[in-house]
């Protein structure tokens, strides 16, 4: 009885007898800056056309119910505790109801797949309706996850070497919250708390999913978005374009995703645990490529008459770390160090200038420094954090057909000229700044920046959140992209904008 | 086979018995314990008051009446400051395992380690857990936000919360705490955990588990000073409780502690729900906390007092610089029939046991005040032995029953 009193203050959602149900409303809205005009290829004419972007890139309306049951220990099976989770996100964006405006102007092409996850058109795969669903399962010093759920690896913020158990969703990829841009995936997840720190855990996930973005679906045969999502990458254009028949002939793609059997499935298996002051994950997985790989049905781009869309398989291995410097002359003292690496084998990038895929094995390394600045002088410090991450290609890559410069690789920003080549090394910097702001902390300013070494392109995303009342929070803040237009993130230089979202708890 | 039947019959019998003894090392025998006659040097002393139910406490020349309120536990309410005396006990654990003509000796240090870092961790006990609210109010008085909050604590002083450790943290871990927000929405899922080493000049060390990216990060530095998540609270006002590093401790005196009548925390309908002991009429060590050189601190100098009888620190003031007023607190405790062994709706933990019970905060820089306290609480819950670790935070337990799973 005391429980229930108790379970009865969770003042936001209603509580009965173990079920706990909670709805909010979220919404965000994107409005680009720049006015622009867009060029496009038009696969009905096989033409480019010049059109304004116009403003309107975003506004995603969505509920957001959670429900849970924890039913009482007498009705457990054999003395197991278990729980039921259930996420239900129904959304619906009204950007592509303003058909004049912005992504409205195409909403021929985008509004099967990026309007709404209630016509049924979505396959459940990357903005699912029932987003998670799992079951606990709590046998004493085991923790076990069934079903469809996030499983975060790594010690990095935005930068993805370990945490790759959950493909993204990059339809809005200026959006930080983790939760909502990772695509859940059913998995059976199972930890083992060998030691009061050590937890063993083993990851099967029955099936593959891609990471999914702007531009990847396929209907009839060929890419149906082209290039007109705001967010789409340069090398999906290009490649889409060229599949819809840019160059003369179209390119039909078979889109082949393996199907569900334990010979496809991912298997993954990571040790965590701590020695003093020092935290430390090891990590293996054996899975798939993170993103559907096109491959030319001659071998070679340059000759070829279709393509085949499929994974490979990868082996990545590899760990992460923490570690608190204290009792060190300033200003090291307090300061956390954290890293994680990984080694990829047998992923795919496309080489040269023709862009045949090509077997990569690739090392990436992060560095990441976490300090709070200003604690002596300010009651609410700066959080600060700086990461450095690179990417190297270390298996020789011998291919004359992948046209001029070789042992290069096109990146996401590529459109056909060797400034949207990476090399072998490639690599980054981000820094975050947050600091909140009076009593309650409900006041939060931050600022995100990251610069990328060798493409010299730039994103910076200043943000003031506030939380008026324990049920309702805003939020505006700004993604600025610069830098050249083939580079990662200075293709989104048209893409710059103004954003705001608005939360509210129903109950 | 007789023999078998004996012998398991004879192993479960020590077995419980071990148990038992461990549960409660000392009899719990308030009210049959006599007031100690003398605390600090001076003589003290209890006798009834003019009005029922109250009392006169004399202690040197200081003298104080004890009122009963609504919001007293049922015993203390009657037995009035009588009811300090079975924290005097010989025998007692920590950290009352200092006789009573000790205890006015011990060091600014001891003292803090003993009234909060000890007496909310519970070394006697294998963990304490409860469920909490925290409601904050604006300046003018109208509830600006209330969260809903889950804990549980371990300390290994007494050894009995080596489980939760491994054997080659026993000589280095001294505490573990661990956090959840149950509420609301837009904390909801955020956690952490607060490890305290056996060394003093280590700060402790503290992880935040955000539940936007479902990740456990490290949090960067001593982080003592500085504002509990979406609290008006500070790390040192919640796990970070014991004598800090950054700090020196000194005793500046003694007094009979008066709870001054006129503040709302003294007011017979404030919080009337949440039964408590409130440490008046009890002689309070007063502790003079300031930085070390060289250290900045949010405060210049902060006077503690900590009741003799009870070993429980409950109320503070923190100044600046100039002398001004930056914060008052005020703290009472629950003790064991308030609370359960167990599991929530377990049987009462024996009277002697403590936890904190309420906490209220005025800030008075920004006039924000906020109000802390107990609805459930307990000790000895069968936790996993990883309970002080990442998964229990990614599982983003809604209730306390979870919590303790």
């Amino acid at each position: 009885m005391i429980l229930l009193a108790s379970g009865s203050t969770t003042f936001a959602c209603e509580d009965s007898d173990g079920f706990q149900a909670c709805l909010s409303y979220y919404t965000e809205n994107y409005f680009r800056l720049p006015q622009v005009n867009r060029t496009l290829f038009d696969t009905a004419t096989g033409t480019f056309f010049t059109k304004h972007a116009d403003g309107v890139m975003r506004q995603r309306n969505e509920l957001r119910l959670d429900l849970h049951y924890a039913p009482d220990p007498e009705k457990f099976t054999l003395g197991v505790p278990i729980e039921f989770n259930l996420r239900v996100r129904p959304y619906y964006d009204t950007a592509y109801d303003l058909t004049g405006w912005g992504q409205g102007q195409y909403r021929t092409y985008l509004a099967d797949d990026w309007q709404t996850n209630m016509n049924g058109r979505m396959n459940d795969q990357y903005d699912p309706l029932l987003r998670e669903y799992y079951v606990d399962v709590l046998p004493k010093n085991f923790f076990i996850r069934v079903g469809r759920q996030i499983i975060s690896w790594g010690k990095s913020d935005g930068v993805y070497m370990l945490d790759i158990l959950n493909p993204f969703n990059l339809s809005n990829p200026t959006n930080f919250d983790e939760q909502y841009n990772k695509i859940p995936i059913w998995a059976l997840n199972a930890n083992w708390t060998l030691t009061s720190t050590g937890t063993f855990q083993f990851v099967y996930e029955p099936k593959y999913l891609p990471y999914y973005y702007p531009g990847l679906p396929i209907k009839g045969g060929l890419p149906s978005e082209g290039g007109y999502h705001d967010f789409t990458y340069n090398v999906v254009a290009l490649f889409n374009n060229d599949e819809n028949g840019e160059f003369g002939a179209k390119s039909p793609v078979d889109y082949h995703q393996p199907s569900i059997r334990a010979s496809n499935g991912i298997y993954a298996a990571r040790w965590s645990d701590e020695v003093a002051n020092f935290h430390y994950t090891l990590n293996y997985v054996y899975g798939w490529t993170a993103f559907m790989i096109q491959f030319p049905n001659t071998g070679n781009f340059s000759t070829a008459t279709s393509v085949n869309e499929q994974p490979r398989r990868v082996h990545i291995a590899g760990g992460s770390f923490d570690y608190e410097f204290q009792d060190v002359p300033a200003p090291l003292d307090g300061t956390v160090l954290r890293g994680e690496t990984a080694l990829t084998v047998g992923d795919r990038y496309y080489e040269g200038l023709v862009g045949n895929p090509v077997n990569a094995d690739h090392w990436g390394l992060l560095l990441g420094v976490d300090k709070y600045l200003l604690s002596d002088e300010i009651a609410r410090p700066i959080f600060a954090s700086f990461q450095y991450w690179h990417d190297e290609v270390v298996n020789q890559i011998h291919c004359p057909t992948c046209g001029g410069d070789q042992h290069e690789f096109e990146s996401v920003g590529f459109y056909g000229s060797t400034s949207g080549m990476r090399g072998a090394y490639y690599s980054l910097l981000t820094m975050y700044f947050d600091k909140t702001w009076g009593a309650g902390d409900y006041l939060d300013t931050s600022l995100f920046a990251l610069w990328e070494f060798q493409f010299k392109d730039w994103w910076i995303q200043p943000q003031v959140a506030y939380v008026i009342n324990d049920k309702t929070k805003i939020a505006a803040g700004f993604n600025i992209f610069a830098g050249g237009p083939q580079t990662p993130y200075g293709q989104f230089t048209n893409e710059t904008n103004f954003y705001f979202n608005f939360t509210r708890v129903l109950f | 086979m007789q023999f078998l039947k004996v012998f398991w019959i004879t192993v479960v019998m020590l077995v419980g018995a071990a148990q038992a003894n461990a549960q409660a090392p000392v009899p719990s025998t308030n009210g049959d314990v006599a007031t100690p006659k003398m605390i600090a040097g001076k003589p003290y002393r209890i006798s009834p008051g003019k009005e029922p139910g109250t009392f006169v406490v004399t202690w040197g020349d200081q003298s104080m009446t004890w009122t009963p309120k609504p919001w007293m536990e049922d015993r203390y309410r009657t037995m009035g400051p009588a009811y300090y005396a079975q924290w005097t006990q010989p025998g007692m654990p920590a950290p009352w395992d200092v006789s009573m003509d000790q205890r006015s000796n011990l060091s600014g240090d001891d003292l803090v380690n003993r009234c909060y870092a000890e007496n909310e961790y519970a070394p006697y006990a294998r963990n304490y857990w409860d469920s909490l609210v925290v409601k904050i109010y604006r300046p003018d008085g109208s509830l600006r936000g209330e969260t809903e909050m889950l804990e549980a604590y371990s300390d290994m002083t007494l050894k009995k919360g080596y489980e939760y450790i491994s054997s080659a943290d026993q000589q280095k871990v001294l505490r573990k705490y661990i956090w959840d927000y149950a509420s609301p929405d837009e904390v909801k899922g955020e956690g952490g955990v607060t490890t305290t080493f056996v060394d003093p000049h280590l700060a402790p060390q503290d992880t935040l588990y955000l539940p936007s990216v479902r990740k456990v990060r490290r949090l960067a530095g001593a982080v003592s000073s500085q504002y509990f998540p979406g609290l008006i609270n500070r790390y040192e006002d919640v796990s970070h409780t014991n004598a800090l590093p950054e700090l020196n401790y000194k005793i500046v005196g003694f007094e009979l502690f008066n709870p001054d009548s006129t503040r709302p925390q003294s007011r017979p309908d404030y919080l009337p729900e949440i039964k408590r002991v409130d440490g008046a009429g009890d002689v309070a060590a007063i502790v003079e906390i300031t930085p070390k050189p060289g250290v900045s601190w949010w405060y210049s100098k902060r006077l503690y007092k900590c009741g003799l009888q009870e070993m429980n620190y409950f109320y503070d003031e923190a100044f600046d610089d100039n002398g001004k007023l930056l914060r008052r607190t005020e703290k009472s405790m629950m003790t064991g029939s308030r609370l359960h062994i167990g599991s929530p709706d377990g049987p009462p933990a024996p009277d002697w046991y403590q936890s904190w019970g309420v906490m209220s905060v005025q800030d008075f820089d920004t006039g924000f005040t906020s109000d802390a306290y107990v609805t459930v609480g307990g000790f000895d819950a069968d936790l996993p032995r990883a309970v002080f670790s990442d998964n229990t935070l990614y599982r983003e337990p809604k209730t306390l029953e979870e919590w303790l799973r």
